[in-house]
């Protein structure tokens, strides 16, 4: 059934995001050259992780 | 520029007689009282950074704000703004 | 043209910065240190962009700081793959001329074109303040402008001059740190600059200074302190009851809808049991954690916290910590990365790395949703006197976090062992009236970041925990909730056995492990295992009410001590690493919040039981 179908994409969708937010940089950069030719947003996001990229902009007070 | 240890004898064209008796550490200014800076132990990082801020010959300083007990931290007022310094930091400061 | 604003701390430059670039900003870090970058984009009338750089303040050339080298690299270049500023703004603080002006001095030997901006003039003119601009000008050889960058159009001097290009290039000067005596006849220079441009020194402000008797006094000081401090965790609970009503009931309304319209199945069960359940459990926090960061900001913004730091600093300086310790472990209340990046106003390296060894001991604002969702569960709704027995009890929560902090640092500091000479030195600016418009604006960034996170990571985990929760399905004939017998159930069942004697079921143990990622998640999870659980309650919302039946007072407060010590999000470790250069502290770090957190859970839980007689 098309619901299901949903169910097994979404679930997929994000095991590969958890995966990717956690993963270490080297492990993303390799994914980001094996396949960045065909999706040039990979490369960009391994230079950042989900997590410490909110971080940076977490900041209350910048500089004095 | 003054040996470690001494007090510097800072850049003033007139040398003061009277300097070793009335002076006291800005440590032991009473809350309130103005006063008037004469020297600074030489101690690098701390007495450089006093000196950045205005701890100069003739500069004008009051305490704003004493901390009990033991008179540590102390607030100074300085070069036009105010500042919070550690007694071993106010120490370093020779007032008249 | 690349513009970098220096100055003084203090001195308003971030706001002349925010008023030129208005919310074209860009924050970012510099390559390889967490010290942040702030870059904009403004324009002039001409309509030709310029790049603006809003640099740290430093109060001289000679750096005693991490920002401070890194305002010197940058303005001389020496930053790798960071190109050098063409011009810079020195802005100075109109209220204390003096000190801005000798920095000035000292950023003339930069060889680069400048220009002087007077900022904070009205204020300082309602004072007295008195300056023949153009004879400071004609002296220094710079453009010399007045600006007020808390008005709209209050930095159309810099444009202006910017456009006239009317600076003198002072040439390439070979560059030379400045020595004391530099610094000596800078000051001397300084005062007769004034004196040529007829300067009259603005009076104190009165106004200030009465506060500051109150404030600074020994003992008023302190109680004005704790009250501060009271009052914010009181409002974090009264203030936000209504608000979070409001989605409680908005989530429970989703939830039923769902319910209604859809077929049984996956993905009906996905979503309710799932999302809603799950996000709808972190979002209702949304309300108190914006009431705390609104706290935080005001408090930043007033100039209050230096005060504060000092107050703190015999108490700080009796665990080895300085009292510049204060703002940035206060930063962590709301976050620890943006406390341990605040880190680099300590001068004394392991002063440094005792502040952001302990900093993750600030109770940050994502462990909120859970210490407020175990109160709500299992504090009565009480008031004890004038306080109310909630609000209470989560100071006490914060308070046990800063006083393990303490001790922990006065551990680290004994093990260190060598004296450092510490660098209390902090200036006390005068206060301002919060900018509303910077508290809206701080307070939309953080609403914008809480939702990117629960739509992002926490909505991934979620949906894979609602997956290993429901497959595989229960054998037909089953009696036992059909989660026991899926993945998450086993493995819960597995990590039980480890935290059985600290009281955590399995449920919890399942809804720490995503936690590493982001501590609200704890939340979620629990969220979405009580509603697979087939709970009712958990699905309309109320998380609150299952876990107040089916948990024991001394579970809920063994996993409130755990949540006081339990290691923090992966992003933290992250940032740590980058800070101290190593994985050593980091995993130091994980290790001796993951020992305290047991042990904690385990002497809470036990002592529970031993005083109710169980």
């Amino acid at each position: 059934m098309w619901q299901n179908l949903i169910v097994i994409v979404a679930v997929s969708v994000a095991a590969l995001y958890v995966f990717w937010s956690l993963a270490p940089k080297s492990v993303r950069r390799w994914a980001a050259t094996r396949w960045g030719g065909r999706m040039a947003w990979l490369a960009r996001s391994a230079d950042s992780s989900g997590c410490a990229d909110c971080a940076v902009r977490n900041n209350t007070r910048s500089s004095r | 520029m003054g040996r470690k240890g001494t007090a510097w004898p800072l850049y003033s064209l007139v040398v003061n007689e009277n300097l070793s008796q009335s002076l006291r550490p800005l440590s032991a200014l009473p809350l309130g009282e103005r006063s008037v800076v004469e020297a600074i132990t030489d101690s690098t990082v701390l007495s450089r950074r006093l000196l950045e801020i205005g701890c100069i010959e003739g500069a004008a300083v009051e305490v704003v704000a004493v901390m009990w007990p033991g008179q540590d931290p102390l607030a100074v007022r300085i070069g036009g703004s105010t500042f919070a310094l550690r007694r071993q930091e106010a120490d370093l400061v020779m007032v008249r | 043209m690349r513009v970098a604003l220096i100055g003084l701390p203090n001195c308003g430059k971030t706001a002349l910065f925010n008023r030129l670039t208005g919310s074209r900003q860009k924050v970012a870090n510099y390559p390889g240190v967490t010290v942040e970058r702030k870059e904009g984009v403004f324009s002039d009338a001409k309509g030709e962009r310029h790049q603006l750089l809003d640099l740290p303040g430093l109060y001289s050339f000679k750096p005693t700081t991490l920002d401070e080298a890194i305002t010197r690299d940058v303005a001389l270049g020496r930053l790798s793959g960071e190109p050098r500023p063409e011009l810079i703004v020195l802005v100075a603080d109109a209220t204390y001329l003096s000190l801005s002006l000798r920095l000035a001095l000292e950023a003339r030997r930069l060889g680069l074109p400048m220009i002087l901006a007077i900022n904070r003039s009205d204020i300082a003119r309602r004072r007295g303040f008195q300056l023949d601009l153009a004879a400071l000008s004609r002296e220094l050889g710079i453009p010399v402008v007045e600006t007020v960058a808390t008005r709209p159009g209050g930095a159309d001097g810099v444009v202006r001059a910017l456009e006239q290009r009317a600076w003198a290039v002072s040439g390439a000067l070979e560059w030379q740190e400045p020595t004391a005596e530099d610094v000596i006849i800078a000051h001397r220079e300084v005062a007769r600059l004034l004196k040529a441009a007829h300067h009259q020194e603005p009076a104190r402000s009165a106004a200030v200074a009465a506060a500051d008797r109150l404030l600074l006094h020994p003992i008023f000081g302190m109680l004005s302190l704790a009250v501060i401090l009271f009052l914010v965790f009181q409002a974090v609970f009264s203030w936000a009851s209504l608000p979070m009503d409001m989605i409680d009931t908005g989530v429970a309304r989703l939830g039923e809808l769902l319910a209604t319209q859809m077929p049984e199945g996956a993905l009906r069960s996905l979503l309710i049991d799932g999302v809603i359940a799950g996000l709808g459990s972190v979002v209702i926090f949304l309300p108190q954690i914006l009431i705390l960061f609104a706290f935080i900001l005001v408090l930043e913004d007033s100039g209050y916290l230096p005060r504060a730091a000092y107050l703190l600093d015999r108490l700080m300086g009796s665990v080895g910590l300085s009292g510049r310790a204060f703002i940035p472990l206060l930063s962590s209340f709301a976050c620890a990365i943006p406390g341990i990046m605040a880190t680099r106003t300590i001068p004394s390296i392991r002063d440094r790395i005792a502040t952001i060894m302990v900093a993750p001991l600030m109770t940050c604002s994502a462990r909120l949703p859970v210490y407020a969702l175990l109160i709500a569960a299992f504090i009565p709704d009480r008031d004890v006197g004038i306080f109310n027995l909630q609000g209470l009890v989560l100071f006490a929560l914060y308070f046990t976090g800063i006083i393990s902090a303490l001790l922990v640092a006065y551990v680290i500091k004994r093990w260190q062992g060598a004296r450092d000479q510490h660098l209390l030195m902090l200036e006390l600016p005068d206060y301002q009236w919060p900018n509303p418009l910077n508290l809206l604006v701080g307070l939309y960034d953080r609403t914008r970041i809480f939702l990117e996170r629960v739509g992002g990571i926490i909505l991934a985990m979620v949906v894979l925990l609602w997956f290993l929760s429901t497959y595989p399905a229960p054998p037909p004939g089953a009696t036992a909730p059909a989660i026991e017998y899926s993945f998450a159930g086993q493995i819960g069942k597995a990590l039980a056995v480890v935290l059985e004697p600290i009281g955590f079921n399995w449920q919890i143990a399942i809804a720490l492990v995503p936690g590493l990622a982001a501590r609200e998640i704890a939340v979620g999870a629990l969220g979405t295992v009580y509603a697979l659980s087939g709970s009712e309650e958990a699905v309309t919302g109320a998380l609150a009410t299952t876990i107040s039946a089916e948990w024991s007072l001394a579970t809920a407060l063994a996993l409130l001590a755990w949540y006081v010590f339990a290691p923090q999000c992966l992003a933290t470790l992250a940032v740590v690493k980058r800070e101290t250069g190593g994985w050593r502290h980091p995993l130091m770090m994980a290790t001796y919040l993951f020992a305290l957190a047991y042990v904690a859970a385990f002497v809470t839980y036990r002592l529970t039981l031993i005083l109710m007689g169980a």
